[in-house]
């Protein structure tokens, strides 16, 4: 039922790699229970250093993927192996030096994070999650190294005392790419953290991203609706549909090739708007 | 000849209760003619949703409308009283809101909220309404009306809220819609069906339509005519092709640059996108010159001392930058 | 329907166990209501012995338990030790006198509450509304104790109302007309100060929620396509804002009989509040108990009483959220 990408390393092991993936809500109030399978047996892999983009409409299934990754939710079966070891089903004291290595970035950053926070505790904060769970005392993040991350993102390090109530949205963005970075982790799963920002911010996120991942290795598992802007970066496409992953294969495989109808849908309006730029671009002197 | 909808220097400044003051638009002139459909480009905070509150007069009660001239058919909507601004809103100049989710009327049904509008402006009967919403609601594509009639907002996916909003606009064949953001809060695959849907009432009904986006690919075959906002001001003018093919400002072309590297085939995947450097501007700072030179790649000297007055290089075309005059 | 059985079935186990708790409670409380015969060196303690267990305390607590669960499917709840008679007929005698008093306070406040909520919502900024802020500010910072005692001292003073009780000395004497018109003027005071303090409450939330519903996109987007105000509101404003309404005539509706202990105590009207803090004092167990119940038995019914009119009125609820979804 779907293509499995072109190229899978067995040398290195995939950094992420899902097997069966299902979880269920119930749903409906009162007299009317409705059981709806939200993700039903999905399966992908991410090699290390790679983009993996998850793209479907809403109520596809694609954040519930996201959220039963990085075990925000408890899948219901399948497994989720990162370097090998599955952590779908392990208990929060055996998740805890795995939550590290996985963050999660959220779309409108700006509600992500406490609007009374400096810059520079909404970075440190991880950390301080991090190691109280682990040794107790606070081990706040040195000046030097926020430094260095907020210049990672593309911020001005004199900004690590404002109150994030003055950053706009795309610079709330990238703080919460800093904070995801503290931990310096493997795999970063972005969930529509392009969408509903402005045209030329969400080419600077996506640049960014790039810089990022080119810098650290990083590992992507990307969730959004836009097909045109994932088919700029990302490495595989796994197209969503109720709940299913109808369809997985190369970017370019699944421009030019789409075999799943769902696929088609996505690609036409793409196409559409596409050809409506070029048309208007590349028509002859009016 | 006067044109449909002339708005002449409008100057609207926020005075929020901390803080200082916002100059939210500065000095804005737009023409629109009947049945045209005229799209403004420009990104948060360039006052694109300041200009669509302030057409229907609708501006928060901490916004003060400094100076300038709104008029629709000839009537100057700055003398208007509150009744007769009411009697417009809906009937000749109605608004398609920027959140389905947050438009419509949680506790209503969608073809009630639809009726009201009607029963707000046209003398009919209960009945006649019905039928008049049933037609409308066909109008936007639903197939299964008496379905969509009765159904709540919570019962209904984003594009089909956002359809009832449009039927809410279009029920009394208003002469001027403005769409703001019209898909910026759907899946990006509902973008052709919108577009399509506001391009059908138009031919239709002869409806002008003032669109409003941050992506200009939304105009690409659907507008005839392009308005470029950068902090507050109109920056360029043009037809949808010459913005397109031949766009003048720094940041106009650096828009279009963006929106065009969608089409470039995927031998390129994750190659860096083209994009603007610096951050959008402040807009309770506001400088002597031209508001887009800390990011603009071609700035001169002249464009930190005082603002570019507007150049006129063919009829229907217009740009402020002093790459092209004084 | 089956909603309907599971709240009632719910309600039943609340109630069971309501019960369970108070019988517990009141096990654990020292003395008992035999406590004071027993200093009074002229009755012998093989009297109060054979009292006790003709009253059934020398039982052990479950057999107790058991017998007063009996006595009140029965419709006795038991016996009260200082009244020598079944608790129920008792309490509802008294309950009336309650029920008189607090729903006239309730239609009263809710009549007041809710068009000033609005008004002051609508008019935000003007001078009704600052009137509305700072008074209700007042009436719900001051005490209920110290407005009760204040407004009976200028009754008094001022010879306003009749003060004391439900009906004067020669109440039988009079003509039917007279016998209401006395009754209500004995009810005035009370009523006056119930409604006072929760008047100010209820006005402060009614006004909070309508002002937020004002705001939402939704009224802005109505108002954009020329709806009037008074439409606006009444068609879109207050059914949205009529939700945490109904759940605050819950909360009334639930204290109807539990509310009004210090008002009645205060002014002396011959209410269940009285009754139930003098039995609690001389140890009326039973008595006790079945106050406790009656007033359970309204909180109950006045929150399922909500929830069903929650449910009559936002189509949310009745639906249930199926739109929107997890993706």
């Amino acid at each position: 039922m779907h293509n499995s990408p072109t190229n899978s390393t067995d040398e290195t092991p995939s950094l992420l790699r899902v097997h069966g993936l299902s979880k269920r809500y119930v749903r409906g109030a009162l007299w009317r229970r409705v059981t709806v399978a939200a993700v039903n047996c999905v399966s992908f892999e991410i090699p290390r250093g790679q983009t993996l983009a998850l793209v479907g409409e809403s109520g596809s299934g694609k954040s519930t993927v996201a959220r039963c990754v990085t075990r925000l939710e408890r899948p219901d079966t399948g497994q989720i192996l990162i370097d090998g070891t599955d952590i779908s089903s392990i208990d929060s004291r055996a998740l805890a030096p795995f939550r590290a290595r996985i963050q999660m970035v959220f779309q409108d950053a700006g509600t992500a994070m406490n609007p009374r926070f400096t810059a520079l505790e909404v970075i440190e904060e991880p950390l301080l999650i991090q190691s109280k769970s682990r040794t107790g005392n606070n081990r706040p993040l040195s000046h030097d190294a926020a430094r260095d991350l907020m210049q990672e993102v593309g911020l001005t390090p004199d900004w690590m005392h404002r109150s994030i109530r003055h950053f706009s949205g795309g610079q709330r963005q990238r703080l919460a790419l800093a904070r995801a970075l503290t931990l310096r982790p493997q795999l970063l799963v972005l969930d529509e953290t392009l969408s509903g920002l402005d045209l030329s911010t969400q080419a600077q996120i996506a640049n960014l991203l790039l810089d990022l991942q080119a810098r650290h290795g990083l590992t992507y598992l990307l969730i959004s609706h836009d097909l045109a802007l994932v088919s700029r970066l990302a490495d595989t496409i796994g197209v969503m549909s109720s709940g299913q992953l109808v369809e997985i294969g190369s970017t370019r495989q699944i421009t030019s090739n789409p075999t799943h109808a769902a696929t088609k849908k996505l690609l036409a309006s793409v196409q559409t708007a596409a050809s409506n730029l070029s048309t208007v671009m590349m028509m002859g002197t009016a | 000849m006067a044109n449909f909808v002339q708005i002449r220097d409008l100057k609207v400044t926020y005075a929020p209760e901390t803080g200082a003051p916002v100059r939210a638009l500065e000095g804005v002139s737009l023409e629109i003619a009947r049945g045209e459909i005229v799209g403004i480009l420009g990104e948060s905070g360039c006052g694109k949703s300041t200009l669509a509150s302030a057409l229907l007069r609708l501006l928060p009660p901490h916004a003060t409308c400094e100076a300038g001239t709104i008029s629709i058919d000839g009537r100057d909507l700055m003398q208007l009283s509150e009744r007769d601004l009411r009697a417009i809103r809906g009937k000749e100049v109605s608004m398609i809101p920027q959140d389905p989710a947050l438009s419509l009327n949680p506790v209503m049904t969608a073809g009630s909220q639809i009726s009201e509008v009607l029963r707000a402006h046209l003398p009919l009967t209960a009945k006649q309404r019905r039928e008049r919403v049933m037609e409308l609601l066909r109008e936007v594509g639903f197939d299964s009306p008496e379905e969509i009639y009765a159904a709540y907002p919570h019962q209904l996916s984003g594009g089909q809220r956002q359809r009832i909003a449009i039927a809410q606009a279009i029920s009394c064949v208003p002469a001027l819609l403005i769409a703001d953001e019209p898909t910026s809060k759907l899946d990006a695959s509902l973008q052709t069906e919108i577009v399509a849907l506001l391009s059908r009432i138009r031919q239709q009904h002869g409806t002008a339509i003032l669109v409003i986006s941050h992506d200009p690919s939304l105009f690409a075959g659907f507008a005839d005519r392009i308005a470029v906002m950068y902090a507050g001001r109109i920056v360029e003018v043009g037809s949808t092709a010459a913005i397109f093919r031949k766009s003048l400002h720094p940041y106009t072309q650096a828009l279009v640059s963006i929106a065009a590297s969608t089409l470039v085939s995927a031998t390129d995947t994750k190659a860096p996108l083209p994009a603007i450097a610096g951050e959008s501007p402040d807009p309770t700072c506001v400088p002597l010159g031209c508001r887009f030179e800390p990011r603009c790649a071609e700035r001169m000297e002249a464009c930190s001392i005082r603002y570019p007055a507007e150049f006129i290089p063919e009829p229907a075309r217009l740009v402020s930058c002093f790459k092209y005059g004084e | 329907m089956s909603y309907l059985v599971r709240r009632l079935a719910r309600a039943a186990l609340l109630l069971i166990g309501v019960s369970a708790l108070c019988f517990l409670f009141t096990e654990m409380a020292p003395g008992s209501f035999f406590d004071e015969m027993r200093l009074n060196p002229q009755i012998s303690p093989g009297t109060i012995a054979s009292l006790r267990s003709h009253y059934g305390l020398d039982q052990p607590l479950p057999v107790r338990y058991g017998r007063w669960m009996k006595s009140a499917l029965h419709g006795d709840l038991g016996y009260s030790i200082a009244y020598n008679t079944p608790v129920a007929p008792l309490l509802w005698s008294r309950a009336k006198n309650t029920l008189l008093l607090t729903i006239t306070a309730l239609l009263l406040t809710w009549i007041i509450s809710v068009p000033l909520g609005v008004w002051a919502a609508n008019r935000r900024r003007g001078l009704l509304d600052h009137a509305v802020t700072v008074t209700t500010s007042f009436l719900v910072s001051v005490p209920e104790l110290v407005i009760a005692v204040a407004l009976l001292a200028i009754a008094v003073r001022w010879q306003i109302f009749r003060v004391g009780g439900m009906i004067s000395p020669d109440f039988e004497s009079f003509p039917t007309p007279a016998k209401v018109r006395d009754i209500l003027l004995h009810l005035a005071l009370p009523a006056l100060i119930l409604v006072l303090c929760e008047t100010a409450v209820i006005v402060r939330h009614v006004r909070a929620s309508v002002l937020e519903v004002l705001g939402a996109p939704y009224v802005q987007s109505a108002r954009g396509f020329g709806i009037g105000r008074a439409r606006l509101l009444f068609r879109q404003v207050l059914p949205v804002a009529a939700n945490p309404a109904i759940s605050l005539l819950g909360f009334s509706l639930a204290g109807l009989l539990s509310g009004s202990l210090m008002v009645e105590v205060v002014c002396g009207w011959p209410g269940l509040g009285p009754m139930i803090l003098e039995a609690t004092l001389s140890r009326d167990l039973y008595l006790v108990i079945g106050g406790i119940m009656l007033s359970a038995l309204f909180m109950v019914g006045g929150n399922l009483i909500a929830d069903l009119a929650l449910l009559a009125f936002d189509p949310r609820i009745r639906t249930g959220q199926e739109g929107s979804s997890a993706s």
